[in-house]
C-alpha cells in the first residue's frame, strides 16, 4: 500500500477527529463530575457511539479476524457470548445509574468503597485496574505501530506508529475530558462501521458473493463453519475465553463507569440498544472478514497476517485500504483514550483522594489531569519495550479484572457482603491470576486462569463475608435500589 | 412485582446463556454450513436484542 496515502489518510483523520475535541469543549470541566462523567448529562446517542467505539478496539478487525482465520466460527461463538453479557447492563445499569445520581459516585470503585464502607477497598479495585488495564492500553498501542509498519512495508516505522496514537489518545481525553472522549469516539464509530462494512460487503462480492463464498468455504474449510471445528475452539478453551468476556461490561471500569453518564434512564437504555445494534453489525462484520481471509489466503503463515493481507490485497481497492486501516486506528485510538481517562479518574479519586485526606474536587481534578499524561507515557513506553511481561499482563486484563465481578453483584444483590471479603476476593483472586499467567502452568481441567480467578474470589468473597459483620444500614440502600426509584431522581 | 417480573427475565436470560454454549457444541458440531452454528448464534445476538428491548421498556416511564 502506498506510504503517500497512508499518510494523507492519517492526517485527515487527525485533523478532522482534533477538530471535533475542540468543538466539544462545552459545559462545565472545571470540576470532577464535568470533566469525567460530562456533568451526567450524556445523551443517548452519542453514548451509545462511545460506548461502541471504547469496547470494540482493533482487536475486532484484527484480532477476532485472525481468531475466525484460526478457528473458524467459535470465534463468533465467542464474541457473541460477550454480547449476551452486555445485557448485565440491563441488570445493573439502573442501579448503578441511580446510585450515582443520589450519592454523586464518579467511578465504580468510589461507589463499591461507599458501599462496604472501606476506602481500602476503593483503592484496593482502583490499584487492580490500573495494573490490568494500563498493560492493556500498551498492547493496543503497539498494534497500531504494527499495523503502519505492516501497511507500508516499514515506510512508516513501528515508533511512529505508536507515538501518534499516543499522543492522539492523550489529546481526545485532555482537551475536554469525557467530552471528548464522547465526540471523537462517536465519529471514529461511524468511520469504524461504515468503512469495515462497505469492504467486507466488497470482498464478498469480489469472491462472487454471498452463497458463492459461503460454498467455497463449505467445500474446502467445512471445519471452519463447526465447532470444534479443527479443534482450535474445544470446549474448555471456549469456555475458558468467553467467561471472562461474559462479564466484561462489569469488571471493565471504562465502560461501567459510562453507567453513570446518560442524562437520563431513558438515556441510558438508549445507550444500551444502540450499542447492540452497532455490535451485531461490527461482530458479523468482524467474522466475515476473517472468513474472507481464510477463503482468499488459506496458506498464511500466522493468522495474524490475516487482516493487513486482505487489506493490501486486489480484493480492496487501495483508497478504500486506506480508509479502513484509519477505521482499525479510530477503533484502537477510541479504546485507549477511555481508558486513560477512567485511570486517570480512579487514580485521583480513589487512591489520591483517599491516601490525601480531605483534598477538594478542583485539587482531584488537576491531579487527574497531571496523571493523564503519566499513565499516556507509562503506555507507551511499554509499548516500545515490547516486554514479554506487558503481554502477559495484557492477555491477563480481562481474566484479572474478573476478580472484582463478585464484589460487584454483592454490592447490589448480597447485603451480607463485607469489605473484608471484597478486599481478600480481589487481592487472593487477581494473585491465582497472575500465577496462572506468568508461570505458563496448566491449570486444573484445563479451565482458564479467569474461571479459576472468578471461581477463587467468589469462594474467598462469600465465606470471609459470612464470618465478619457486614455494614447493614448501607448494604440494604443498596440491595434495596429499584428502577422505579428512577422516578424521584430529577 | 418488580421482582417477580425480574425473576422470570432472569430465567429466559439463563435458559438463553446455556443453549447459546450448548447447542453448537451438540446438534451442531456436525454441520459444516452457513446455516449451522454461524446462523445459530446470529440468531441468539438477535433474540439478545428483542430481550434487552423488552426488559428495558419501562425505563425513564
Amino acid at each position: 500500500m502506498s506510504t503517500y496515502w497512508v499518510w494523507i489518510g492519517v492526517i485527515i483523520y487527525i485533523v478532522i477527529s482534533l477538530f471535533v475535541a475542540v468543538i466539544s469543549r462545552r459545559g462545565n470541566l472545571t470540576d470532577m463530575e464535568g470533566y469525567f462523567l460530562g456533568g451526567r448529562k450524556m445523551n443517548g446517542f452519542l453514548s451509545a457511539m462511545s460506548y461502541s467505539a471504547t469496547t470494540y478496539s482493533a482487536f475486532m478487525m484484527v484480532g477476532l479476524a485472525g481468531l475466525t482465520y484460526q478457528g473458524g466460527v467459535g470465534a463468533l461463538g465467542f464474541e457473541i457470548i460477550y454480547f449476551i453479557g452486555v445485557s448485565l447492563v440491563a441488570l445493573f445499569g439502573p442501579k448503578f445509574w441511580i446510585a450515582g445520581k443520589k450519592k454523586g459516585y464518579l467511578t465504580p470503585s468510589e461507589m463499591m468503597g461507599d458501599r462496604y464502607e472501606s476506602q481500602t477497598v476503593a483503592m484496593i479495585i482502583a490499584l487492580s485496574n490500573c495494573l490490568f488495564l494500563i498493560p492493556y492500553s500498551a498492547v493496543q498501542l503497539a498494534g497500531v505501530g504494527y499495523l503502519l509498519q505492516g501497511m507500508t512495508n516499514n515506510a512508516i516505522p513501528f515508533t511512529v506508529g505508536v507515538v501518534i496514537a499516543t499522543i492522539l489518545a492523550l489529546l481526545f481525553s485532555f482537551i475536554a475530558g469525557i467530552r471528548s472522549v464522547v465526540w471523537t469516539d462517536s465519529l471514529q464509530a461511524i468511520v469504524m462501521i461504515i468503512t469495515s462494512t462497505i469492504v467486507v460487503l466488497l470482498v464478498i462480492h469480489g469472491l462472487g458473493g454471498f452463497s458463492h463464498f459461503f460454498d467455497t468455504l463449505k467445500q474446502n474449510h467445512s471445519d471452519s463453519l463447526a465447532v470444534p471445528g479443527n479443534g482450535y475452539f474445544s470446549f474448555t478453551t471456549f469456555l475458558s475465553m468467553t467467561l471472562p468476556w461474559f462479564f466484561f461490561s462489569l469488571s471493565n471500569p471504562q465502560v461501567s463507569q459510562r453507567l453513570y453518564m446518560p442524562g437520563s434512564l431513558r438515556g441510558l437504555r438508549n445507550m444500551l440498544m444502540g450499542f447492540l445494534v452497532f455490535g451485531f453489525i461490527y461482530t458479523l462484520v468482524s467474522v466475515l472478514w476473517g472468513f474472507s481471509a481464510l477463503a482468499s489466503f488459506p496458506h498464511l503463515e500466522t493468522a495474524d497476517l490475516a487482516t493487513p493481507k486482505l487489506l493490501s490485497s486486489h480484493l480492496v481497492p487501495p483508497v478504500l485500504g486506506v480508509i479502513v486501516m484509519i477505521g482499525i486506528l479510530a477503533a484502537a485510538v477510541s479504546t485507549i483514550d477511555a481508558i486513560l481517562l477512567t485511570l486517570s479518574s480512579l487514580f485521583s479519586r480513589d487512591v489520591y483522594g483517599n491516601v490525601k485526606k480531605g483534598t477538594s474536587d478542583a485539587k482531584q481534578l488537576q491531579v487527574g489531569k497531571v496523571i493523564l499524561p503519566i499513565i499516556a507515557i507509562l503506555a507507551f513506553i511499554f509499548a516500545e519495550l515490547k516486554l514479554n511481561l506487558i503481554s502477559v499482563l495484557s492477555v491477563a486484563s480481562s481474566a484479572g479484572l474478573i476478580v472484582v465481578v463478585p464484589a460487584i453483584f454483592g454490592t447490589f444483590f448480597w447485603k451480607r457482603g463485607t469489605a473484608a471479603g471484597v478486599i481478600s476476593s480481589v487481592t487472593i483472586g487477581a494473585i491465582v491470576v497472575l500465577i496462572v499467567e506468568f508461570t505458563g502452568m496448566e491449570p486444573p481441567l484445563n479451565l482458564g486462569s479467569g474461571v479459576w480467578g472468578l471461581i477463587v474470589s467468589t469462594v474467598i468473597f462469600i465465606v470471609v463475608s459470612l464470618v465478619t459483620k457486614a455494614p447493614v444500614v448501607k448494604a440494604l440502600e443498596f440491595v434495596n435500589i429499584k428502577v422505579s426509584d428512577a422516578k424521584k431522581i430529577r | 412485582m418488580e421482582t417477580k417480573r425480574g425473576v422470570l427475565w432472569g430465567t429466559v436470560f439463563v435458559i438463553i446463556v446455556i443453549l447459546a454454549y450448548l447447542i453448537p457444541y451438540t446438534a451442531l458440531t456436525e454441520v459444516h454450513a452457513w446455516y449451522g452454528s454461524f446462523l445459530f448464534w446470529a440468531i441468539v445476538a438477535l433474540v439478545i436484542i428483542g430481550f434487552n428491548f423488552l426488559v428495558t421498556r419501562n425505563w425513564g416511564k
